[in-house]
């Protein structure tokens, strides 16, 4: 594929060994001794590489450490309890694990088939002279700051997702999760106010499920792509129309990247942090309904409590992230393995 | 791979060609064929499913456009479905179906792409076209100031720096750690690997918060008894933002330069060692040369993503509004930063500059999206023509030369050490007073703020972060702030947990007093309301989840006047910990113990529930959360947001220009907390005054929550700014110098403004006792502050507290009762219209306070006017207003150092752009020469 050496045919200077080759029955060593500057340069990037493996096992380390001292403390409570109240020894993960998740869930219940149409409309349906302009706004819309993302979900979108958001929990409120359980809420009543619907976990997760896609879409565009022309032109062949060639060919071949990719975005979802500080209002509890307002996350409690917490909060708030990084770093490692897998031919493994 | 032998005596080189350019190849070939008929089923769809929508819309109660285009939207694929039936089977209607929503859904991403930039940008707009915005930095503009004013220099910088020492951190280690995982595979590169990629997994927010904990609290550690202090603590500084981004951005580059490492073909390598060529020769001259566009696309994408990152920032910089060069020292905001604080106020003009800085951060970014695409969007080995003929040349050449090249490797490291000792020079025009930061109380914010820019005419430079006095007081005792601003003092104990004391000495100063007072934003038929009354105990009802709506009975008893609606009440509570809630929550817990436990207890809090600066929310009560005043008021003040009450320093309801609640006091009148009531009701405070206690100067308000005066508001308060009074950490005489200067200025002159700005100026003992306090700072410069000429309200030849003495009775329609006064209060005077509550008299007495409405509560302006009384309090000539004289040569001094900043800031870009394209440039450059 990539071929732009200048050693391409040159004309042979010197082999090394080169006496070896005279008597072909004598077995040669295939160990070649390395010059002073190879062990230079293999020594430099070893120590670089050790550093890099140091930094980041201490950034792995001490978060371990730090959060030792909350989970001692706190035992298997952390995993149960719903409050957030460090200094009264009362706090768990439970509540703010659900928020993120629940945040998480929501962006990807936007992205994926946000994401998968898109994917299929560049791979499958877009003129060839639009496609490169097309791969690259999409991973443009990648590079967008978060904080950008948080401004636009904040001042615009809110104010337009609130009557949709009404309109859903007023008609399927009886299903878990999209009802709402505010005191003094009346279902349809004309007094309910905007503020029932605003900083809920609802806008959050969508902001940040359009924050999400572009990086789901770059996986699943590229396996989507990779599907064999032979398979194809045999569904064409069949008399397949493109949509039955797409989901008999491309979606089953896809499928890995499809997963893996989804899964990555909501790694990077459930890590997110300015633009649902920026949305939700903070309350760490178990707060289930996705329409209301308020929620947590993770990453927003320690963004708002950082800074006046002392040691023990502090730990408290580590450990918390800890959590985070754990549940991020399952997902991200599922997700690589099921893309790897899902990939065919050498060159990517 | 086509190499074909030619028996030539000249050596020849061939380019293979890319594998999707050669002939033969396939490629997916396009299917999609439109044919008339489709387009008549699409468009007779469209049409039919917006009449039909429309019809729908107009007799059905849907609400909002999203509804009727999601509405419109399924009709209009069951249209289509229906007319290509007509002409087609089954497969085919679900083919085009398909085919339809793949095409809306990649339409909707693509406008959403749209919608965000071109929203940012459309808002941001108004502060853009200002030069300013570009070369100015927000020490002299304050929030209410246009936008001709200030600019987001200071924030550049900050972003071009961080970024520039994050990239010099993270292209070396990274590039060289991926070159090893590739080159040296085996047990250990494959643990590394797997260690880099969960690293990337690692969210933004918990980078930030390792540097927070590392760099700047530092770490100890006790060994055998011994304290040893590993890191020392340190100041936010842009420097700890670099480190933070570079935390993140280490496995991201890594990552993507591995992949882009692991393109190369073997044979490439393969060809180049039995050339003889050595290990590293082949990575000098051919594996890095082969990706040198992808390394330097994944070093811009990291860049990008670093220098967009907000969430590191926010627990690492620090908060500054004047330009600071120096990422070593002191806080340095970067442009999300400056963005994420500009938006949090409910100003305009703030929201706009908010706007502005992200627009300007997304332009950057693309900036940078566009050259990595131009650089690398071909991918690795495709090339252009004129690429082609050069490398072929290069090639040519490259079979004549063979010497040896040792000076390469010596000139590449002596570059990377000139690189890496960057120059973090204090270039910054040297000042006679250093700068100094402090954070804490958002309560007395405006005030410091308002102070800050006026000092900065005598080449004072303060940042203050208005974080939570809980903030503050946490981050003074760590020694990352200078000084710390809070409602509370130290030793209270919270939720069970004392506030330690700080280990450094340290003494409290009042700043300010004001009145913590109830803003709303509540409307009856479309009508806002301006001159809601409350009693005490109602406000800890509503406080508390008891009064759940407008109209609840004891509402309407203090509001006789008003037709209150079935409205909910929203309370919106602070989410920090905060100074406002700490005075708010001793006062419910000191007089309204029987609301306050039992609805502490209902948030999981033990009983009694006391004093505390985290207000206990309890999921599903209909209360709302939100960070610092700024959020609280913000919310409140949005138009849509009706229902609402939250607590705030007074300063915020004139700033949002909307009323506040006027509180029953002891006497039975309803008050407002302007300076004067603030004033009287302070009477009442009894002040630790004995010198030689920790807490000397603190304040117990028993006795303002009872103050007999008819004229009092219950809820005033003092802030104080805790000083250290002796030196350690960063903490050294020139800061305390600084300091100083700035505590004599706000004690005395400060004060005039402070009834302008809604805070109320203190009286003369303790502005004395301050003073005094100044003095124990160490470094303050000898000089004596002449108290006769600080022209506070409150001092008199008597020495009683003047300001409280002249303040005016309340008029009679405020005295509890049948009555209520019609005049507006806090930033909003315009006059609700009262009906007689029951004894059909008007409300609004004689008074003629509501029509002459007063500037609006705009600090800054005129003259102040009493919302009750319509009496002109103090004219803005004599006692308010910033005298604008400044000094001739702090005027040369100031234009010489923004010549200065715009020369370094330019310089930072360039720096930028040069470590990003220097080592390939330079790479490309070194081998030409050899080539010679």
């Amino acid at each position: 594929m990539i071929f732009q050496g200048r050693f391409g045919l040159t004309s042979v200077a010197q082999v090394p060994g080169g006496g070896a080759l005279s008597d072909p029955r004598s077995k040669r060593s295939l160990r070649s001794r390395p010059t002073g500057a190879d062990l230079v340069f293999r020594n430099l990037t070893s120590a670089t590489a050790i550093t890099v493996l140091v930094i980041m096992l201490l950034v792995g380390g001490f978060l371990a450490f730090r959060a030792s001292e909350a989970l001692i403390d706190a035992k298997l409570n952390f995993l149960t309890e719903t409050q957030w109240e460090p200094d009264s020894h009362k706090f768990g993960v439970l509540g703010i694990l659900v928020g993120t998740v629940l945040i998480g869930l929501v962006a990807i219940s936007f992205a994926v088939p946000l994401a998968t149409g898109t994917a299929l409309y560049i791979s499958e349906y877009a003129p060839p002279r639009l496609k490169s302009t097309l791969i690259s706004l999409v991973d443009l819309m990648a590079a967008v700051p978060s904080v950008v993302y948080g401004l636009w979900g904040f001042f615009l979108l809110q104010n337009k997702v609130v009557p949709l958001a009404q309109w859903i929990s007023e008609h399927f409120g009886w299903l878990p999760l999209l009802g709402i359980d505010s005191d003094g809420y009346e279902k349809g009543s004309a007094l309910t106010q905007n503020t029932v619907f605003t900083s809920s976990t609802f806008i959050a997760g969508m902001v940040v499920g359009f924050m999400v896609t572009p990086i789901m879409c770059a996986i699943m565009r590229e396996a989507f792509s990779q599907a064999p022309i032979g398979e194809r032109e045999g569904a064409y062949a069949l008399g397949s129309t493109q949509w039955g060639m797409i989901r008999s060919v491309v979606l089953p071949f896809g499928k890995g990247g499809m997963i893996g990719g989804s899964m990555l975005g909501l790694g990077r979802a459930l890590g997110e942090t300015i633009a649902v500080y920026m949305i939700l209002s903070v309350v760490p509890a178990l707060q289930p309904n996705i329409f209301q307002n308020g929620g947590s996350s993770v990453s927003s409690l320690i963004a708002l409590r950082y800074g006046e917490a002392q040691q023990f909060s502090l730990s408290a708030l580590f450990a918390a992230g800890l959590a985070l990084f754990l549940m991020t770093l399952a997902i991200n490692f599922a997700a690589s393995t099921i893309v790897a897998r899902s990939r065919s031919g050498a060159e990517s493994g | 791979m086509t190499m074909t032998e030619e028996p030539t005596t000249a050596p020849r080189t061939f380019l293979p060609v890319p594998a999707d350019q050669r002939p033969g190849t396939p490629v997916p070939r396009p299917v999609a064929k439109v044919k008339r008929t489709d387009v008549f089923s699409l468009l007779g769809a469209f049409v039919a499913a917006v009449t039909t929508t429309a019809l729908l819309v107009s007799v059905m109660p849907i609400t909002g456009p999203i509804a009727s285009v999601a509405i419109g939207y399924a009709l209009f694929l069951g249209f289509y479905a229906v007319l290509v039936s007509l002409d087609d089977d089954g497969q085919v209607v679900q083919a085009r179906v398909a085919a339809a929503v793949i095409h809306t859904l990649s339409f909707i991403l693509l406008s959403v792409l749209v919608l965000v930039v071109s929203y940012t940008l459309y808002r941001g707009f108004p502060a853009m076209t200002h030069w300013n915005f570009y070369s100015e930095d927000m020490q002299k503009a304050g929030p209410l100031d246009p936008l001709t004013l200030g600019g987001i220099k200071h924030a550049i910088i900050g972003t071009l720096e961080q970024i520039t020492i994050a990239l010099l951190i993270t292209v070396p280690l990274g590039v060289l750690c991926a070159v090893y995982l590739n080159e040296f595979p085996g047990r250990f590169a494959r643990f590394t690997r797997t260690i880099v990629e969960a690293m990337t997994a690692l969210p933004s927010i918990v980078a930030g918060l390792f540097i927070y904990a590392v760099w700047i609290l530092g770490v100890k550690v006790t060994v055998a008894g011994l304290d040893l202090q590993l890191i020392p603590k340190h100041e936010k500084s842009g420097f700890a933002a670099a480190l933070a981004i570079s935390v993140m951005m280490l496995p991201i580059i890594i990552r993507a330069s591995d992949v882009v490492l692991r393109l190369v073909p073997g044979h490439l390598k393969e060809a180049s060692y039995a050339l003889g060529t050595s290990h590293w020769r082949t990575i000098w001259h051919v594996v890095l040369p082969t990706t040198r566009s992808g390394l330097t696309t994944a070093v811009i994408l990291g860049a990008a993503r670093g220098i967009g990152e907000t969430s590191p920032v926010l627990l690492t910089a620090g908060f500054n509004n004047a330009f600071n060069a120096d990422p070593s020292k002191g806080p340095q905001v970067s442009l999300p930063l400056q963005a994420f604080m500009a938006v949090k106020s409910p100003q305009d003009t703030m929201i706009t500059r908010g706007f502005g800085a992200a627009a300007f951060l997304m332009i950057l970014v693309l900036v940078m999206f566009v050259i990595a695409r131009a650089l690398g969007g071909r991918g690795p080995g495709q090339l252009t023509g004129r690429q082609r003929r050069r490398i072929l040349g290069a090639s040519h050449r490259d079979v004549k030369r063979f010497a040896m090249r040792a000076g390469v490797v010596v000139g590449a490291i002596g570059l990377l050490g000139a690189v890496l000792v960057h120059p973090t020079s204090k270039a910054y025009a040297a000042d006679s007073y250093v700068p100094i930061s402090g954070s804490g109380s958002t309560w007395s914010q405006n005030a410091l703020d308002q102070w800050r820019r006026n000092v900065n005419q005598y080449g004072l430079q303060i940042n203050y972060q208005g974080t939570g006095s809980s903030d503050g007081r946490n981050q003074f005792r760590n020694g990352t702030v200078d000084f710390a601003v809070s409602e509370i003092p130290y030793g209270l104990t919270d939720g069970g947990v004392k506030d330690v004391p700080p280990t450094r000495k340290y003494a409290y100063m009042p700043i300010v007093a004001g009145g913590t007072s109830f803003m709303y934003n509540l409307k009856i038929g479309g009508k806002r309301v301006t001159n809601l009354r409350l009693s005490g105990e109602n406000i800890a009802r509503i406080f508390t989840g008891q009064a759940k709506t407008w109209n609840d009975a004891g509402i309407r008893k203090d509001n006789p006047g008003l037709s209150l609606p079935a409205r909910r009440i929203v309370p919106v509570v602070r989410s920090d910990g905060s100074g406002t809630t700490a005075q708010l929550t001793t006062w419910l817990s000191k007089r309204y113990a029987s609301f306050w436990d039992p609805y502490c207890k209902k948030a999981g809090r033990s009983t009694p529930c006391g004093i505390t600066s985290n207000y206990p929310v309890v999921s599903g009560s209909g209360f709302t959360a939100q960070s610092g005043s700024l959020g609280v008021s913000g919310y409140v003040s949005q138009e849509a947001n009706d229902g609402t009450i939250t607590y705030v320093e007074y300063s915020y309801a004139l700033n949002t220009r909307f009323p506040v609640v006027k509180m029953l006091n002891k006497k039975g009148y309803y008050v407002e907390p302007t300076a004067q009531n603030v004033a009287v009701g302070l009477l009442g405070a009894k002040i630790n005054d004995t010198p030689s206690s920790p807490s000397y100067l603190t304040q117990v308000l028993d006795g303002v929550y009872d103050n007999p005066d008819a004229r009092a508001y219950p809820l005033s308060s003092y802030s104080y700014m805790i000083v250290p009074t002796e030196l350690s950490g960063s903490f050294n005489g020139s800061k305390g110098k600084s300091l100083g200067g700035f505590a004599n200025y706000f004690l005395c002159e400060g004060q005039q403004q402070a009834e302008e700005l809604g805070y109320s100026p203190l009286p003369i003992n303790l502005v004395q006792a301050g003073l005094k306090q100044v003095k124990r700072i160490p470094g303050v410069t000898a000089g004596t502050v002449d108290i006769a000429k600080c022209n506070n309200p409150t001092f008199s030849a008597s020495g009683k507290n003047l300001l409280a003495a002249s303040a005016p009775q309340p008029p009679a329609c405020d005295k509890a009762g049948p009555t209520q006064c019609a005049t507006g209060t806090g930033g909003n005077k315009a006059p609700t219209a009262t009906a007689g509550g029951g004894t059909g008299t008007t409300g609004g007495t004689g008074t003629t306070g509501g029509t002459t409405s007063g500037p609006a509560g705009a600090p800054g302006t005129g003259t102040v006017v009493d919302p009750d009384t319509g009496q002109v309090i103090s004219a803005g000539g004599e006692v308010g207003g910033i005298t604008p004289v400044v000094s001739e040569s702090v005027n040369l001094q100031r234009g010489y150092s923004q010549g200065m900043s715009t020369l370094l800031m330019v310089l930072a870009g360039l720096f930028v752009v040069g470590a990003v394209l220097a080592p390939p440039l330079v790479a490309q450059a070194l081998r030409a020469r050899s080539q010679r």
